[in-house]
């Protein structure tokens, strides 16, 4: 019965949107229909955050049409798109930290009293009754900047549901979420859609799209691949959807041959002075082969990027313990001295600390390796180029040039990039911390390949990663660290999701 | 920047030679927009004094010489944006360094420095042409220093008698014996010394910056403060000590230490030479890589192991000491150290040149051609205003400066803002801002037609605001709502 069916309550129709030199969306067209919780998946710059951004009104400006409720949008700003009933909650938190929970909520739309003036009171009982609703224990005058990462997301989805917002839109909001934030999470989009809220819900992760979505909606390259119901299609059918590929199950690892030992650590401690843990890391022990690939894995705060900051001198306070280097017992106090020594570290932010956004892809390789550019001090254009290209073919980064902006590259090629800077310095231990965050699938398996080339190259890898199929695809061994103290330690053979996950979220000293 | 080009024009296909890459960048812009300010101020003067030769040569000369002296600064002011940071004592930084110049001077060479009168040394030569040959032995006059060559031809030419001539002279050579001029070990301590101060002080902000963790903009706007007061204070300590008493200036008589700036080529190859060495240090040495990478991501700089403090010393050493090398040229050029006037506001034309050039005060992106380049612009404009301006045209500096910078540094964002169709003046901001400009526009319009009609005219001004708000305001009504898309 085609006059019972309500109209969308969101239609996007023939949205495109280019930017100087890429066309970021094409001829996107998809519905949402009320109440319906709509997944938005697809690579890294398949442009579902451009998509987002005209949704809710960062981008004003675009060819096509967006229709909510049967009405073209005009939206000049967020403002507009908030006053619609459409608010978005980004990935990077939009919040200011030194302001209380109550004010983040409010802000911009303060309560006033009588007088014109701002009403404190008024607004923290509001703010108190908003975050009962999500069952959440932050105190509406907390400051939000002392908050973690999950309380300040519920903070947003709090500040969204006072805007009375029709329809959400998440942006991956589980990812830097802990596994009890997470099922937190579920539970409070699960109210949202007792009250009748829309959600749109981005996310690379399989797992949440299946267990909250109604429908799927998949993006490839900036164009609409298929809008479908999550119930007729599976996770690999959708997978091949966004890569447009068969993806191989990697299998990697079999035959290393991990020789002699290249790094020691006994009994590794970092204190934190005034917290009720005191200790960042507590005595951790393990070694690392040569040819060998070891994984640390545990949740968010389990100090994971804590250790191996340590291990490269970046951390301010002074640790406590050995660390042994190739026979010789090492303290670094500076990155500078890891780098010398032949430690390097691949971080795990990459654009807040590993890229130099105004440079070339070429300066952005070199950058560690100048003195061999240098012949007598100067740098010779000619060979730090020569430099530069070798990296790029050896690690197959797709670039239309070293003088190529580096923020025109892709995530994954930005990382090859940056695994291509510390393999100029001759590395003997290569640190990764989480180096797949926020790479599209096909460029994940394109960096366990490397590492694993690396490896059976001599090198000693420790990697971290927030996600377990990856450590379990790429180590040879994958310790488990718990507020910071080793929990566990499985071998290839022995480690499943499972036992890896009870010893991550158990405090079991041994 | 030439550097890793070789190879990507070839991935960009046709149209992207190097030549092509050269006329597109900011350098190229300025070097045009230098050259189309000259011919624009030339047509509007009305003598035209830009199309005569020698009061192009003139012009040309004067705004060279400037420029060298800001380019100096800004080259300076250019290293530590780049680095990330900002350096606002340069101003006092160039009345310090010419203070302690001054000081060391007057301390090392107090007989030379009291000279009230000029003295001039008589060449053989000259002795033997003069009258004075035949009454003096010219061995014995030629290794004495004389009064001034002017007082002295007079005492000639009034045909003095012998005696009274001898006597004269007798009298002036006896005070010649103390005003020798300024040995050069003197003058190259002296300098020494001043450049030394800069480098104390790039240092000082170093570690403030550092160790104590200040912000750059407090650490030197201390020093800003700090460094012209500790100046007087120097000169007051100084002059007492030496002079009988104490002064707020130290003069320089001395021919030699002058030669620094009278030779007009020595500032400009100084200028020359630190712009070949900064562009030297930025692109081809891992240090100056280092002040990218710092600017850009100090962060990431830090965790690719790079001693950023080290790199922060350097740079601020090198303002510090651009600074010093601009007071001890300066001190040349007007003859005399005034730490309480010198060079005041300086620190803002020079962070101005350095953002005209193309620097961003974000950090990591600038070249030290375009800092001198900047300077050279800002100098050419304000040349061109006095060519325009007959009268006070000093006064107009600081607004000149300030709408060249703004629009400087407005330009790329306006190109961006224009493409995305936003309104320029939205809202009551608009209208104010509207109100503002125009009333700008009519004071310059009145400035403009007192040029042209010898006295103040309010029609002209009127006019000008007029037209400009008419104009504003038919830009907002017109551009204020960009036309929807369907």
């Amino acid at each position: 019965m085609p006059l019972a069916q309500l109209p969308p309550l969101l239609s996007i129709q023939q949205v495109t949107k280019r930017f100087p030199g890429v066309v970021a969306l094409e001829d996107v067209w998809f519905n949402v229909q009320r109440g319906e919780l709509h997944a938005i998946m697809g690579e890294n710059g398949a442009g579902k955050s451009t998509l987002m951004k005209i949704l809710s009104g960062v981008i004003t400006e675009y060819e096509g049409a967006v229709l909510l409720r049967g009405q073209p949008t005009a939206f000049g700003g967020t403002r507009d798109a908030e006053a619609a009933g459409v608010s978005i909650i980004h990935q990077e938190l939009n919040l200011v930290e030194q302001l209380s929970a109550a004010a983040n909520i409010f802000l911009g739309r303060e309560k006033r009293t009588r007088f014109g003036l701002i009403d404190n009171r008024g607004m923290q009982q509001a703010a108190a009754t908003l975050l009962g609703l999500l069952e959440c224990s932050i105190r509406p005058e907390q400051l939000v900047g002392e908050l973690r990462v999950g309380d300040q997301q519920l903070i947003e989805i709090a500040k969204a549901i006072s805007l009375e917002a029709e329809i959400l839109i998440m942006d991956e909001p589980t990812s830097a979420l802990t596994e009890t934030e997470v099922a937190r999470l579920y539970r409070v989009i699960d109210r949202l859609r007792a009250r009748g809220v829309t959600i749109l819900y981005i996310s690379h992760k399989m797992d949440e799209v299946f267990r909250l979505a109604d429908r799927i909606t998949v993006l490839r390259d900036g164009k609409l691949v298929k809008s479908v119901d999550r119930a007729g299609v599976s996770r690999r059918e959708i997978t091949h959807l966004m890569v447009g590929r068969e993806l191989e199950q990697t299998r990697l690892g079999d035959g290393r041959m991990p020789t002699e030992t290249v790094l020691q650590v006994q009994n590794l401690c970092l204190a934190w002075p005034g917290h009720a843990r005191q200790w960042r890391l507590k005595d951790i022990n393990f070694s690392l082969r040569r040819g060998e690939i070891l994984g640390f894995a545990g949740l968010m705060g389990a100090g994971r990027t804590e250790l191996l900051e340590t291990l490269f001198g970046a951390r301010m306070e002074k640790h406590s313990g050995q660390i042994v280097l190739d026979g010789q017992p090492v303290a670094f106090s500076h990155p500078q001295q890891a780098r010398r020594a032949g430690v390097a570290l691949v971080t795990e932010d990459r654009k807040r600390l590993g890229l130099f956004s105004q440079m070339s892809v070429g300066k952005n390789i070199t950058v560690c390796a100048l003195s061999d550019a240098a012949p007598g001090g100067v740098i010779n254009p000619s060979i730090e180029a020569q430099l530069a290209r070798q990296s790029i073919q050896e690690l197959g980064v797709k670039t239309s040039g070293v003088e190529a902006s580096i923020t025109s590259l892709s995530g994954g090629n930005q990382q090859k990039a940056i695994i291509g800077r510390w393999l100029l310095t001759k590395p003997k231990v290569l640190l990764l911390d989480d180096p797949t965050r926020g790479i599209d699938v096909g460029a994940k398996a394109e960096i366990y390949r490397l590492l694993d080339r690396l490896c059976r190259q001599g090198l000693g890898i420790i990697v971290t990663s927030s996600e377990l199929p990856e450590l379990l695809t790429v180590c040879d061994r994958i310790i488990v660290l718990c507020e910071g103290r080793q929990s566990g330690e499985f071998a290839r053979g022995e480690a499943t999701e499972q036992n890896i996950m009870e010893a991550a979220t158990n405090v079991a000293v041994g | 920047m030439p550097a890793l080009d070789n190879h990507s024009a070839d991935h960009h296909g046709a149209g992207e030679s190097r030549w092509m890459r050269i006329l597109r960048s900011g350098e190229a812009k300025l070097v045009i927009a230098i050259i189309a300010v000259f011919l624009i101020a030339g047509a509007i003067d009305p003598a035209h004094n830009y199309f005569h030769q020698s009061s192009f040569l003139g012009s040309v000369d004067l705004i060279v010489r400037q420029t060298a002296l800001l380019g100096i600064v800004a080259l300076g002011a250019a290293v530590v944006i780049i680095a990330g940071g900002i350096d606002l004592s340069i101003g006092s930084m160039i009345a310090f360094s010419a203070t302690v110049c001054a000081s060391l001077l007057l301390l090392l060479a107090p007989e030379e420095m009291s000279g009230a009168v000029k003295w001039y040394r008589l060449t053989g030569e000259e002795i033997n042409r003069t009258a004075l040959g035949e009454k003096w032995n010219s061995a014995e006059l030629a290794d004495h220093w004389f009064a001034d060559q002017a007082t002295f031809k007079l005492a000639l030419e009034k045909s003095m008698p012998a005696d009274e001539l001898k006597s004269h002279l007798a009298t002036l050579l006896s005070q010649a014996e103390k005003n020798k001029p300024i040995p050069v070990w003197v003058i190259a301590v002296a300098v020494s010394g001043a450049i030394l101060s800069g480098f104390l002080v790039g240092s000082l902000h170093a570690w403030l910056i550092t160790v104590v963790g200040l912000p750059p903009f407090i650490a030197t706007l201390s020093t800003l403060v700090g460094l012209r007061s500790m100046a007087r204070v120097l000169c007051f300590q100084i002059t007492s000590y030496k002079q009988g008493g104490p002064k707020t200036i130290i003069n320089i008589f001395d021919d030699g230490f002058r030669t620094l700036t009278n030779q007009h080529w020595i500032p400009i190859a100084v200028c020359l030479v630190l712009l070949a060495a900064v562009w030297l240090f930025l692109q081809r040495t891992i240090a100056g890589r280092h002040v990218y990478a710092l600017g850009g991501n100090e962060q990431a700089a830090r965790l690719s192991g790079i001693r950023t403090e080290n790199i922060k010393w350097l740079a601020y050493a090198i303002s510090a000491m651009a600074a010093s090398i601009t007071g001890v040229l300066q001190l040349s050029y007007v003859s005399s150290a005034d730490p309480q006037t010198q060079a005041v506001g300086y620190e803002l034309n020079a962070i101005a040149a350095a953002v005209v050039g193309g620097c961003s005060l974000q950090g990591g992106v600038g070249t030290a051609l375009g800092a001198v380049l900047g300077g050279m612009f800002m100098w050419t404009v304000l040349n061109g205003i006095s060519m325009v301006i007959k009268e006070n045209a000093d006064t107009y500096q600081g607004w000149v400066v300030g709408v060249v910078v703004v629009l400087a540094v407005a330009f790329n964002q306006m190109r961006q803002s224009l493409s995305q169709s936003r309104s320029f003046f939205p809202g009551v901001l608009g209208y104010v801002t509207i109100t503002s400009l125009s009333l700008i526009a009519g004071l310059m319009g009145m400035a403009i037609g007192k040029s042209f009609r010898g006295e103040p005219v309010g029609l002209a001004g009127l006019l000008a605001l007029g037209t400009t708000a008419v104009f504003l305001l038919a830009l907002k009504w017109m551009g204020g709502r960009p036309a929807k898309n369907q």
